[in-house]
């Protein structure tokens, strides 16, 4: 059990210093900002798909180190024979409730599978990420995601294929969520 | 209270706390993220490093991603201010070896100091490369 710790977040974090999205100050007669004990969220999440997932299913969650691509690094399934449709990981993250843009940092190649993103099962969008060719560091933004206050779950679900795609595979790089608006 | 569930820490970027000798960032290609953080010569029994990290109440998880160039690693003692909350033998796996420490309850939010240190070793050193940490909450 850790003991304890010096500090606790509402007295390390002040939301009227730290709160971006303000533009007066608390006191100086205008926005007060948020209540003196709100805890702070930050506005961006940002990590790399190949650190730690929460669930995985249907799939070995594999780390693959790519110097090629942005990060060093790629989330996807064990081999061809491991990607299958219906094939998930999942991360959990909490922020405060806000609109979000979500954007993934992926590699497109002749044998991946269409992507739905899901936050707490319901799909925000899909990405196919299927190419002729290899292709790394693509980028995907879907954006205007409203997300509430709270932990939440970020799936991304092997959901089809692209009519020439020889296989369900996918290879995940980055993920960020950034907060763009109340 | 709300929290992060995942806490990503790219070791070479910065860090907040150091004792021992001050480590050295290296670009490598192949590692994720593109480098690593190493210790002058082979590492001494005194080094420590910290980052500070913002838990909430549950249980939580360590992931350490390493290089184990040969013979020459240490164990990692990692800990949450001066509480141990496991140990990761780093002195086998290769390249990008990972090593996990799960179950470690922390009963209040708070912020707490992650420290990664080399107290104890396998080998006849004490070196590490460190690549990447992750604290995740499981429950």
């Amino acid at each position: 059990m850790v003991a304890a710790a010096r500090r606790t977040y509402r007295k390390k974090l002040r939301p009227r210093d730290l709160d971006p999205t303000r533009t007066t100050l608390a006191g100086s007669g205008g926005d007060p900002g948020p209540p003196a004990d709100a805890v702070l969220m930050p506005y961006r999440l940002d990590w790399p798909a190949w650190g730690v997932a929460d669930t995985v299913s249907g799939m070995t969650f594999t780390r693959t180190q790519v110097s090629s691509t942005l990060g060093g690094g790629r989330a996807e399934q064990a081999s061809t024979a491991d990607a299958d449709n219906g094939d998930f990981f999942e991360y959990l993250f909490d922020v405060d409730a806000g609109t979000y843009s979500f954007t993934m940092i992926y590699d497109r190649d002749s044998n991946q599978g269409i992507v739905d993103v899901l936050i707490d099962g319901v799909s925000i969008g899909t990405i196919d990420t299927y190419l002729s060719g290899w292709a790394p560091n693509t980028v995907a933004t879907i954006s205007s995601v409203g997300i509430s206050q709270g932990p939440h779950t970020l799936k991304l679900l092997i959901n089809g294929k692209n009519a020439s795609s020889s296989d369900y595979r996918m290879a995940i790089s980055w993920l960020s969520l950034t907060r763009t608006g109340a | 209270m709300d929290g992060p569930w995942h806490i990503d820490i790219t070791p070479w970027q910065s860090w907040v706390y150091e004792a021992g000798s001050t480590p050295n960032r290296y670009a490598v290609s192949g590692n994720f993220g593109g480098g690593v953080l190493y210790p002058n010569g082979f590492g001494s029994a005194s080094n420590e490093i910290g980052w500070d990290v913002p838990l909430t109440a549950g249980t939580w998880t360590i992931t350490l991603i390493y290089n184990q160039p040969g013979a020459i690693n240490a164990i990692a003692t990692m800990k949450l201010d001066t509480t141990t909350v496991g140990t990761i033998d780093m002195s086998t796996g290769g390249s990008n070896a990972v090593g996990t420490i799960s179950g470690i309850s922390v009963s209040t939010d708070a912020i707490y100091r992650l420290k990664f240190t080399t107290p104890t070793t396998n080998t006849a050193n004490y070196y590490y490369e460190l690549v990447h940490i992750t604290l995740s909450r499981t429950a």
